[in-house]
Parts: structure tokens; C-alpha cells; sequence
């Protein structure tokens, strides 16, 4: 059961109704919980990362609140309306593992495909949505010649054609080069900053911490932290300390190791350092005040790797990662 | 009717070609053999009234009862002759352009359209769960009922634009068949087309049958070849069951037989590929196969839609 601590963190209050709220939602396969009393809301407007080793009930938590699956007990509620929602589908774009299209259509022939089976959408959604996503040179091509970067690119696309409220998205830099991963999250934070919710789910955990503003942990189908990044991340620390990755010359190297021995400090590459300190306001002071100046700080999120690995369990030994839920 | 366009796109699909090309083919196939076949009879029928035994042959004397005798076999002759006739004249209504609907709406509304429907439908319903594909279209279309319905609409369509592309193959390759295998029998316009239009507004029914069991085979195996096979194993076992007097009034076999009036008539001409004899009951009424096959197709329809709408979407 989730603790009233996470229950209380769990829920935002406010008057707005929240983009999604989910309420002691639980979901059976067996015996086994995929999704064990799971309470959460998520804020209008907020880009929230959804966390979680294999197996701790992620993607069916994502189906449970698209209506593709049908709960054991609880209730979850999207842009007001309880699920199953067929209404407020329209409104919500979602992508869910790996997306899957017929591959004898093209892309573009793909996504107007899913838009006929939906309400209708506007004039030039679909070309919008395709060259958002890069797609535009190739949506004339078969899907069945797409790399898995560019099938999901082009799940993307399905999800940002209704230009909805409410962006679902279930492990979206799957398969993505670092250059689309950087895109992806680039896009993510804007469509957040333009006022999208944005529910994602997702290993990457740089990355969740580069672009959410709050973050849920579940194990085990139960929420077992939530807040921002930056408590999360004082929270692994145990000792309200975070990853700072510094970046000097490298004839600077030696000198910086030695200016940041108070702290936890280990080489992370040519002219890199990983420091365990309490902000990078601590590391920058330690090595100004040694006449050192770093060519990058930046917080690296390691220490939501410390909150979600002390937070989790590893996936017990022979279980499949979610696989009751991809059946 | 946007849904039903989206479902209409997907069938654009190389399995859907292939399909057509073989309906083509095997009904091409059909259409030869029994142009052949009615070129055969109507030779023998030439035969058979032209040859007359005479006395000695018989073993007789001439005289009255030879005379007697040689009236009979004559009156046989010409019996069998007028048979053999209508037969080659209501097969050469079917073998020409106007009446070749009666071939192509029989073999679709027989175990040819039952194999091709119930393929197409295990691509085009089965394979949205094996494909993955399923979780796409109901993030965009959360009422599931609608989705079916289309999918049912969309196999209707394609089962009877299958055997519209069937007539008209037929009514292309009639011609040349007609010019190889001559019957050199009026052929009645009107009449002909009636029959045609009257068996394709039939074998509609039949399709939406065969649609609605392709339909819940996939709701129930969630694969393309196992909604083929096990919609196809239900077809073939009903083939078997009514050959037992005691369930055959019970199976989509004497259903269609009943509403499609298989084997009735038309004997020179195979319009159908499908069990026509129940003996020892009687050939089912038309309207025996009218309420069978609606009670089929409603009860396939409502099963698949229970099963669809209650289960998880785990793919």
C-alpha cells in the first residue's frame, strides 16, 4: 500500500481539475499486482515523468487510463472525465511502447487512417504532424522500410496530430539516436512550456530529469515516491546531496580533483568530473575559490538514478518486464 | 462513414490483391469447365436422338412389336434429348455475360467465399491484434462497438465487391469461352440478368454470414491464422454435421443451401461449391434459410462484440 505520506504528495489539490487523477487504481493478472492501489495526480500544464524498474506496472497504468484495460478496483479520471472516456479521447494523444502501423501503407496513409477512425481533425494536421516530426521527406514511403527511430517518430506524430491536452506517452525515446532523444525532449519541454500536459513514462532517467517538473516512482504497481526532481534527488542523496557533472580543461584536471576532495568527487571522462555535493553553487565556490574555472556545471540527475534505485526493487529474477500487460 | 473509409484504406493490402487475383482465377477455372461440360451433353443429346436402333440390333423380327418397341426407345431418347436440352439452355443463361452473376454469387456464397471472407477477415480484424496495431486505433476511437461495426461494414464491401470483380471477369472471359465450347442457344436478356441479380441480392446475406463468423473467430483468437482456422474448421465441421439427419437442420450448411437454393435445378452447371443433398430431410425451405442465416449472423455479431468489449487490450 502507498504510504499517507505519498498518498498526500500524491494528490496537488487546487482548484483546477487535475489533467489526470487516479484513485486506489488497481489491476490484477493472477495473483500478481501489475497495479496495486495506485493514487496520483497530475497537475494541468506540467510535464510529469513517470518512473519505474520493469515490471512495476507503467505501461498498464498508461492503458488502465486509456481505456484499454478495465481496472480491478479504483477509478482514474483524464481532463476531468472519468475512464473510460471515449469523449475526451480526442483530446489526448498517446503513444504506447513500441507504436505499431500496417506496414503495406505509407506513414502519411498510416496517420490518415488513424484520423478517419477518429473525429475528424483539422485541414493539414497530418502534414503538420509529420514535419514536427521529421517525417515529411519519407511519409511517402511504405512504414514497412521505417527504422524503429522513424516508426517512432512517426507514433508521435499520431499522438501531436489532434493537437491535444494531454500528451500520454509510454517510453517515446525508444529506438531514438541521441540526437532524436534530444529532440524528443526538447519537444516534450516545449509543449509543456506551451502549456500541454505531458504524462511520460520512461527509463531515461537524465532525461525525465532534464524535462519534468515532477516526477512519480511506482514499483511493484505502487507509487512509492513522488515530487520534483530536485527532491527526488536530495532524497537519493540520503545526505541532501545531488550529481554534479564539472567540466574543466584538461590541463585543469588534477588541480580540480584536488580543490573538490571534500567532496565525493570521481573522474567521469576527459575533463570531467562527477562530484557528490549539496548544489553545483558548492562545487563552483570550491573551485573559484581555487582560482579554477569549470567550462560546465551541470546537476546530472544521478542523483534520481541513487532516489530510484534506493526507492525500487530490481524485477524479480524470471519475470518478464510488464508482461501481463503486453500479453 | 469516416470509420468505415479508414477500414476501406486498410483493405488496400496485398492479401486483399491476392485474394482477388485467386477468386479470379479459381472462378475462370469453373466457368471453363462448364462451358466444356455443356458442350458435352449438348453433343450428347445430338447423339441420343440420332441414333435409332434397328429391329435386327434389337434381336427382332420386323413387325409390330419391334415397331413397338423402337417407338419407345425413341420416345425415351427424345425424353432424355428435351432434358439434356433444357439443361445445356439454362446452363448456356448462366455461361453467358448478363447471367454470370449466378456463378459468381454462388461460389461466394459457398465454401470459396467462406475461405476468401474469412481470410480477409483475419487479416483485416485478427491482424489488428497480432500487428500490434489495435491500441492505435482505440486511442482514437474509444467506442469499441463502432469499431466492429466497421470492421463487419468494411468484410461486407469487400465480399460483395468480390463478387461484383468476379461477374465481370466472367462477362470478359464468357465470350472467347462462348466462341471455344459453342451451345448455340438463345439467351433470354432479361431473364438472365433477373437471375443474376436475384442471386447476388441473396448471396449478400450469405456474406454478411460468413463477415459476422470472421468477425467473432478473431474477437475470440486475437490472431490473423487463428481466426482463419478456426472460423474455417467451423465451416467444414458444419459441412460434416449435416450429413447427420438429426443436427443438419441446425448447420449454416442447410441454412445457406435452404436461402441460396443450391442444386435446385441448373444440374450441367456447378455454381457452387457446397454440401446440396440432405437426404433423408427434405431440401430446406427458403425461408428455413433465411431465419437460420439471420440468427447466425446476429448471434456471431453480438458474441464478437461481448468478447471485444470486455476484454483487455494487452497488446
Amino acid at each position: 500500500m502507498a504510504t499517507t505520506e505519498t498518498r498526500a504528495a500524491a494528490v496537488v489539490g487546487g482548484g483546477e481539475t487535475p489533467a489526470i487523477r487516479i484513485e486506489g487504481l488497481t489491476k490484477r493478472f493472477g495473483n500478481r499486482a501489475a497495479v496495486d492501489d495506485l493514487t496520483l495526480e497530475v497537475r494541468r500544464g506540467e510535464v510529469f515523468g513517470f518512473l519505474g524498474p520493469n515490471g512495476a506496472g507503467k505501461t498498464t497504468t498508461i492503458r488502465l487510463l486509456l481505456g484499454l484495460m478495465r481496472p480491478d478496483a479504483g477509478t482514474s479520471c483524464v481532463l476531468g472525465a472519468q475512464v473510460p472516456a471515449p469523449a475526451t479521447l480526442p483530446n489526448i494523444g498517446a503513444m504506447i511502447e513500441e507504436p505499431a502501423f500496417y506496414p503495406w501503407l505509407s506513414g502519411a496513409a498510416n496517420l490518415r487512417v488513424l484520423a478517419e477512425t477518429g473525429p475528424r481533425i483539422a485541414a493539414g494536421a497530418v502534414d503538420e504532424a509529420l514535419a514536427m516530426t521529421g517525417l515529411a521527406d519519407v511519409a511517402g514511403r511504405k512504414v514497412r522500410g521505417y527504422s524503429q527511430g522513424m516508426r517512432q517518430r512517426l507514433g508521435l506524430a499520431a499522438a501531436l496530430m489532434r493537437r491535444p491536452g494531454l500528451l500520454i506517452l509510454d517510453e517515446p525515446a525508444n529506438g531514438l539516436d541521441p540526437a532524436g532523444i534530444r529532440e524528443f525532449r526538447d519537444r516534450f519541454r516545449s509543449l509543456g512550456d506551451a502549456g500541454v500536459t505531458v504524462f511520460i513514462s520512461s527509463h531515461l532517467l537524465g532525461e525525465v530529469a532534464r524535462i519534468c517538473d515532477r516526477v512519480g516512482i511506482v514499483d511493484r504497481g505502487r507509487l512509492v515516491a513522488v515530487g520534483t526532481v530536485d527532491e527526488l534527488s536530495r532524497r537519493g542523496g540520503a545526505a541532501g546531496t545531488t550529481q554534479v557533472r564539472v567540466t574543466v580543461r584538461p590541463e585543469d584536471l588534477e588541480p580540480a580533483v584536488r580543490l573538490l576532495e571534500r567532496f565525493a568527487v570521481r573522474p567521469d571522462g576527459p575533463g570531467s568530473l562527477m562530484v557528490k555535493a549539496a548544489s553545483g553553487r558548492d562545487v563552483n565556490e570550491a573551485l573559484a575559490r581555487g582560482g579554477i574555472f569549470a567550462e560546465g556545471i551541470a546537476a546530472d540527475g544521478a542523483g534520481l538514478e541513487e532516489a530510484f534505485l534506493a526507492l525500487t526493487h530490481a524485477p524479480e529474477e524470471g519475470a518478464k518486464p510488464d508482461a501481463a500487460a503486453r500479453g | 462513414m469516416r470509420l468505415l473509409a479508414a477500414e476501406l484504406r486498410k483493405l488496400r493490402r496485398p492479401l486483399a490483391v491476392w485474394t482477388v487475383l485467386a477468386v479470379v482465377v479459381l472462378i475462370g477455372l469453373f466457368a471453363w469447365g462448364s462451358s466444356k461440360q455443356a458442350s458435352n451433353q449438348l453433343r450428347f443429346k445430338r447423339i441420343i436422338t440420332s441414333k435409332v436402333p434397328t429391329c435386327g440390333e434389337l434381336g427382332l423380327q420386323p413387325g409390330a412389336a419391334c415397331d413397338k418397341r423402337l417407338e419407345l426407345i425413341r420416345k425415351n431418347g427424345e425424353r432424355a434429348a428435351a432434358e439434356q436440352l433444357a439443361d445445356v439452355r439454362a446452363s448456356a443463361q448462366v455461361l453467358s455475360p448478363l447471367g454470370a452473376g449466378r456463378l459468381a454469387a454462388g461460389m461466394m456464397a459457398s465454401l470459396m467465399g467462406a475461405v476468401v471472407l474469412l481470410l480477409l477477415a483475419g487479416g483485416h480484424v485478427g491482424q489488428e491484434w497480432s500487428g500490434r496495431t489495435l491500441k492505435q486505433i482505440l486511442v482514437q476511437e474509444g467506442r469499441r462497438w463502432r469499431i466492429l461495426a466497421a470492421k463487419f461494414a468494411s468484410l461486407w464491401i469487400a465480399g460483395m465487391a468480390l463478387i461484383a470483380i468476379a461477374w465481370l471477369a466472367l462477362a470478359a472471359i464468357l465470350p472467347v469461352l462462348n466462341a471455344a465450347y459453342p451451345l448455340h442457344m438463345p439467351i433470354h436478356a432479361g431473364s438472365a440478368l433477373a437471375g443474376s441479380l436475384g442471386d447476388v441480392a441473396r448471396a449478400s446475406l450469405v456474406v454478411a454470414a460468413f463477415a459476422a463468423l470472421g468477425l467473432l473467430a478473431a474477437a475470440i483468437t486475437r490472431n490473423t491464422l487463428g481466426a482463419f482456422f478456426l472460423a474455417f474448421a467451423f465451416v467444414i465441421a458444419t459441412m460434416i454435421l449435416a450429413g447427420f439427419p438429426r443436427v443438419a437442420r441446425f448447420t449454416l450448411a442447410y441454412w445457406v443451401a435452404g436461402w441460396m437454393r443450391f442444386g435446385q435445378g441448373l444440374a450441367s452447371v456447378q455454381t457452387h461449391i457446397w454440401r446440396d443433398d440432405f437426404y433423408p430431410l427434405p431440401f430446406p425451405h427458403t425461408s428455413v434459410g433465411l431465419i437460420g442465416l439471420v440468427a447466425f449472423g446476429a448471434l456471431c455479431a453480438v458474441l464478437a462484440w461481448l468478447r471485444f468489449e470486455r476484454s483487455d487490450v494487452k497488446v
